[in-house]
């Protein structure tokens, strides 16, 4: 068996490594997503008073710290057993719609996009940001930096600083907001909005706009038809911060719609021997391999999951463009992977709509945003919607508020079978027999793991910040038949 | 753009993550150096973040000290090393967009018409554990001994900053 690696993998959060398996025909046997697993972080927390957690927690990544932050504040309010009152939980969402833009953001323009925008097959040269930028024009780069900077500046006003801020705390958030804060936050969500409308015109006129570009993404290999979950409000529309977790089947029917607390009746983890990462399904369907399928509990999360899970947007123009997906996808649940970076385009323009709505929200200066927790600590779960898919912090604590046990279960992890079976459904798509591999049949394999945006970021970081990519094609005995690098 | 205008000329960024032991070196560094200057004339930041995202930090400030840590394998843990950014050869191609090399970033900033610094040293202290989870005080002996020589650092650097303007 011949074995190709993809290390490290461009465009990626973090670090991680692609194996493809080609059998003794050459043709691609199987594909796996391998990752050098955070380790040991939740014995790091045991120990420690539960309020710290949100402000540990966001350390984890630098890339979704907000959404650790918020499912951590909100699993040491059950801990707490405290309902917080109806402007903590405003404040907590604005900050959490300012994340979800500039995250989706980034990812359109930087991350998944320039596989659309510039092309995929194009040199990795080129397909970039800057290749984005010279596609679109300079000023739109800087529209591009300038809003990804307006959310940063939400989440500061919120949270204290940009990156790993301190706003949410057991029973509610830290600090309300300035005259002169909300004016800024005013001027910034109506500026987010255009911007996002903005977006959803070039995702139509370059990518819907392009024939090649939309049989691509209605083609076979890229379609997988799996469960779908994501957090929904009670008019069963998608909500990031707060709501039930619902899943639907694979053919778009509600399977399950469970409460924060009841989630191990739902989700159990599977463990293979050559992954740190676990491979959680949906209990009740039962894990029968990376499989996909109605008889499988192998399930979906992040954007077009979360699309999937409800029954609409809780905004007028989001919901708009939801209707126009599913349309032109074929109904619903839409079982196009490429289809997630339309779906997140969506949740940017949703965001946007949420902030300019709590931004004039005539409670929003307010000060009643916090309860002081009263009652004895004991154990809770929060869950939110990361960018990338549910986020579930479950923590056990003794009377004193020092946690005995800590459970996470991150929003990429929750992908893992899906990934790894659509980086093999898309490899066996463009690796044959006797076909040369080269960069732009490895950017196709790379473009089935950044459908999902994945993040596995463990925050190192080195100078001068680029990442070379070697692949090496192995014979069954280990012995390297070839290195293809891109420097 | 409110986030890009700013009082001080000088930007001290410290840059890591605090709870992966020897990864929080340019974190503490920074942390430690909060107050040390005056405030019209430095800003202290810290961050988890690289390329992109350096961008706005960096914009609206006229020299710029990156702190940072590194893995070359080549120094024993602990080597401070100062580098002139803008002498960093440029690279012929970018393969990672997020983690755009940064005077790639400088030039895509100044492209798009921000107000890039003129000079920006980064002080880079080779690591040995930056993956175990743990804090200041779990970081390795060297590294953390290496500390006061890149405050040290720094102030030379401020120093030369304010004799030359």
């Amino acid at each position: 068996m011949k074995k190709i690696s993809i290390d490290p993998i461009t465009r990626l959060e973090g670090h991680g490594r692609i194996d493809i398996f080609l059998n003794d025909a050459g043709e691609v046997e199987n594909a796996y997503m391998v990752i050098p697993e955070l380790r040991g972080f939740e014995k790091f927390c045991v120990g420690r008073p539960v309020e710290e957690m949100p402000r540990i927690t966001p350390r984890i990544c630098g890339v979704c710290p907000v959404a650790h932050h918020m499912a951590s504040a909100k699993a040491c309010d059950a801990v707490y057993n405290v309902e917080i009152p109806p402007l903590g939980k405003k404040l907590r969402e604005l900050c959490y719609a300012g994340y979800y833009f500039e995250d989706h953001n980034l990812h359109f323009y930087a991350l998944g996009g320039p596989d659309f925008v510039v092309g995929p097959t194009a040199p990795a040269a080129e397909r970039n940001i800057l290749g984005v930028i010279n596609k679109v024009g300079l000023d739109i780069g800087k529209e591009v930096i300038k809003h990804r900077s307006y959310g940063q500046r939400i989440v500061e006003i919120f949270g204290g600083k940009p990156i790993h801020g301190v706003g949410a705390i057991p029973g509610g958030v830290s600090k309300g907001l300035s005259k002169e804060e909300i004016d800024e936050l005013k001027m910034m969500a109506d500026s987010c909005l255009e911007f996002a409308k903005f977006t959803i015109k070039i995702f139509h006129d370059i990518v819907l706009g392009n024939k090649d570009y939309v049989d691509m993404i209605l083609s076979d290999p890229w379609k997988m038809d799996t469960y779908y979950m994501g957090m929904v409000d009670e008019n069963n529309h998608v909500n990031f911060y707060d709501g039930d977790v619902r899943v639907v089947d694979t053919k778009g029917k509600e399977f399950c719609k469970f409460k924060p607390h009841e989630y191990l009746d739902h989700i159990a983890e599977h463990v293979e021997p050559w992954s740190y990462l676990k491979f959680p399904y949906l209990k009740k369907v039962g894990w029968k391999g990376i499989v996909t399928g109605q008889d499988s509990g192998v399930y979906r999360v992040a954007p077009l999951a979360r699309l999937n899970a409800s029954d609409g947007m809780a905004t007028p123009l989001a919901q708009e463009e939801y209707e126009k997906m599913y349309e032109t996808l074929g109904g619903k649940p839409a079982h196009n992977t490429l289809a997630f970076h339309w779906a997140r385009v969506i949740e940017a323009l949703y965001a946007a709509e949420m902030l300019v709505e709590l931004s004039n929200d005539p409670d929003i200066g307010g000060d009643d945003y916090r309860v002081i927790p009263t009652e004895t600590p004991t154990e809770g779960v929060g869950i939110d919607e990361a960018c990338r898919g549910t986020l579930i912090h479950h923590y056990k604590t003794d009377e004193n508020g020092i946690l005995t046990d800590v459970n996470l279960i991150v929003a990429t992890v929750q992908n893992n079978a899906a990934i790894c079976k659509s980086i093999a459904d898309a490899a066996r798509s463009v690796i044959t027999k006797g076909k040369k591999i080269d960069e732009g049949t490895l950017n196709i394999v790379e473009m089935a793991f950044r459908a999902y945006d994945p993040c596995y970021a463990c925050g190192t970081h080195a100078l001068p910040g680029e990442m070379p990519l070697t692949l090496n094609i192995k014979d069954k005995d280990g012995n390297l038949l070839q290195t293809i690098s891109r420097k | 753009m409110p986030v890009f205008e700013h009082k001080a000329p000088i930007v001290i960024i410290g840059l890591g993550n605090d709870i992966l032991r020897d990864d929080g070196v340019g974190i503490y560094a920074a942390r430690d150096l909060e107050g040390a200057f005056p405030t019209d004339l430095v800003t202290v930041k810290t961050a988890a973040v690289a390329g992109i995202d350096l961008l706005h930090l960096l914009a609206g400030h006229r020299l710029a000290i990156i702190i940072d840590a590194m893995v070359t394998g080549k120094h024993p843990p602990g080597t401070v090393l100062r580098i002139n950014a803008n002498e960093l050869p440029p690279p012929t191609e970018f393969v990672q967009s997020h983690n755009l090399h940064l005077p790639t970033a400088m030039e895509f900033g100044a492209q798009l018409g921000f107000d890039m610094p003129q000079r920006v040293e980064v002080i880079a202290v080779e690591v040995k554990d930056y993956q175990t989870f743990g804090e200041r005080e779990e970081m390795s002996d060297a590294v953390r001994e290496a500390i006061p020589e890149v405050e040290k650092t720094v102030r030379e650097i401020v120093k030369s900053y304010q004799s030359e303007e």
